[in-house]
């Protein structure tokens, strides 16, 4: 197991998913204002962001798990002046405050708006930038021309686009479901995120395919990403069901909470099985000398 | 005055003995599995035949397991020498992943990685690196790599390319390699 580098593989998506999630908070809040002025809709966005902030520390802790001496961590910052990964490891451990900031402003001063959704804005973009800087970690690696190359960039910011605005998608159709405010719509922009998530997610699966023509590490990379079972899962949970929820979503504004439970858990495995297969795309050619 | 030092492979006098690379673990009493030299076989069909490449760090000009790691467990020596301050590491891999020839090694017990520091200790006290004193076919040279180069200019890219070895312009690795049965 270790070619596909669980703890890393946990760490990258679910701190992914967080950042997508307040991303798509931030345009839900500001395409729909009445998200942030009606008391029922605000409770469900308030707890929303508990969820998130949990989500991206648990993300953030599994990291740990990936380090042969974790007692060591604090040394992880050292290298600060070169190593990406120190920079990452700073940038996610500001990306915590920050969240954490957003979420007791979402919790507690709910009734400052501007507060709201500047804090949102703020936490959006170190969002963006910590998973810029992810990227960067492997993108350094001029060795492996998988990870050496701009498609990295492009396939953690699809992870975070398409599970943070089918997460929130999802969120706003179990509102209506519940509220049988059937006549709703989800916003455009919503169904556009999840959109823009499948588009780049599928140039990064087609860059793989295209990996096919390329000469010796990378094609190494492309077949044991083309023919792992795990692309399947990939382009049916990702790519299939990903253009599902967004289509059905376009023509029935709510869902069962447990319908969305369900589409959740496959589009986020589909994520965690695309991230399997970036680490074991390299890894798997272990030792390459 | 040593620029930098580096290692020459003539892999025309090696038979695979892989005393080099036992050398090196008794001298470095390295843990169970980990290996700071190995000796990679290839075989050939037309013409039928075996080569060995014996090749631990190369000490590079721009150490990419340096770039990487996060705890600046790496430095380079006035003398090109690349070592690691074994203390600090954090057993996060980077190196490992980085490295365009799988020099630094794992221990999972430890939990810490580590890799050839071409017995810098050895040649403080003005002697040969243990796996080049070891080797019996003397395959294995080191010194100044100017000079080494000087005296066998073996062009990397063509052997990369019949041995499939790593591009050595990622790294830049402090190596002359003789190819066995070089018939161009
Ligand atoms: S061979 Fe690998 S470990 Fe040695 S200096 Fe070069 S990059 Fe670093
Ligand atoms: S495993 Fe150790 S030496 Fe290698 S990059 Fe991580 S901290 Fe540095």
């Amino acid at each position: 197991m270790s070619e596909y580098e669980l703890p890393l593989v946990f760490f990258t998506v679910l701190c992914q998913w967080a950042v997508g999630s307040i991303i798509a908070i931030t345009a839900l809040m500001t395409v729909q204002p009445v998200w942030l002025n009606e008391e029922t809709r605000f409770n469900r966005l308030r707890y929303m962001a508990l969820v998130i902030l949990v989500i991206n520390i648990v993300g953030s802790f599994l990291s740990l798990l990936h380090l042969g001496s974790p007692l060591g961590a604090y040394r992880a910052i050292l290298g600060l002046g070169h190593s990406w990964l120190s920079r990452e490891v700073v940038a996610f451990f500001l990306l915590n405050g920050v969240v954490f900031i957003w979420a007791v402003v979402m919790f507690r001063f709910n009734r400052n708006r501007s507060l709201v959704k500047s804090a949102s804005f703020v936490a959006s973009l170190a969002g963006i930038a910590a998973i810029l800087v992810s990227a960067q970690v492997y993108y350094q690696m001029a060795s492996h021309p998988m990870w050496h190359s701009l498609v990295t960039h492009l396939s953690f910011i699809a992870t975070a686009l398409l599970l943070g605005f089918v997460t929130i998608s999802l969120m706003v159709a179990v509102y209506h479901y519940r509220q049988q405010a059937q006549q709703s719509k989800i916003p455009g922009l919503m169904l556009t995120g999840i959109l823009l998530g499948v588009l780049l997610m599928l140039c990064v699966v087609l860059w793989y395919s295209h990996g096919l023509n390329g000469q010796g590490q990378m094609v190494g990379s492309a077949i044991a990403v083309l023919g792992s079972g795990l692309m399947g899962w990939l382009i049916f949970g990702g790519l299939i069901t990903g253009t599902g929820v967004a289509t059905y979503l376009y023509k029935q504004s709510s869902v069962s909470m447990a319908k969305a439970t369900l589409l959740m858990l496959v589009v986020l495995s589909a994520a965690v099985c695309g991230r399997m297969l970036f680490y074991s795309g390299v890894m798997s050619q272990s030792p390459w000398f | 005055m040593v620029r930098q030092y580096g290692f020459l492979v003539d892999m025309r006098g090696c038979y695979g003995c892989k005393t080099c690379s036992m050398a090196c673990k008794s001298e470095n009493a390295t843990p169970t599995g980990v290996l700071w030299r190995r000796v990679r076989e290839f075989n050939f069909d037309d013409p039928n035949g075996m080569a060995f490449i014996s090749m631990s760090c190369n000490h590079c000009d721009d150490p990419q397991c340096m770039k990487v790691c996060p705890a600046d467990t790496y430095s380079k020596r006035p003398d090109g020498i690349v070592v690691q301050d074994h203390e600090k590491c954090i057993g996060c891999r980077m190196c490992i992943m980085a490295c365009p020839y799988n020099a630094p090694v794992f221990d999972p017990v430890e939990g810490k990685t580590s890799k050839c520091n071409l017995c810098a200790e050895r040649l403080d006290e003005g002697l040969k690196p243990r796996c080049v004193e070891s080797c019996p076919a003397g395959v294995l040279q080191f010194g100044d790599i100017d000079e080494l180069r000087k005296r066998y200019s073996a062009d990397l890219s063509r052997i990369e390319t019949r041995y499939k070895l790593p591009d050595h312009r990622i790294s830049h690795p402090n190596i002359v390699i003789i190819p066995a049965g070089d018939k161009e």
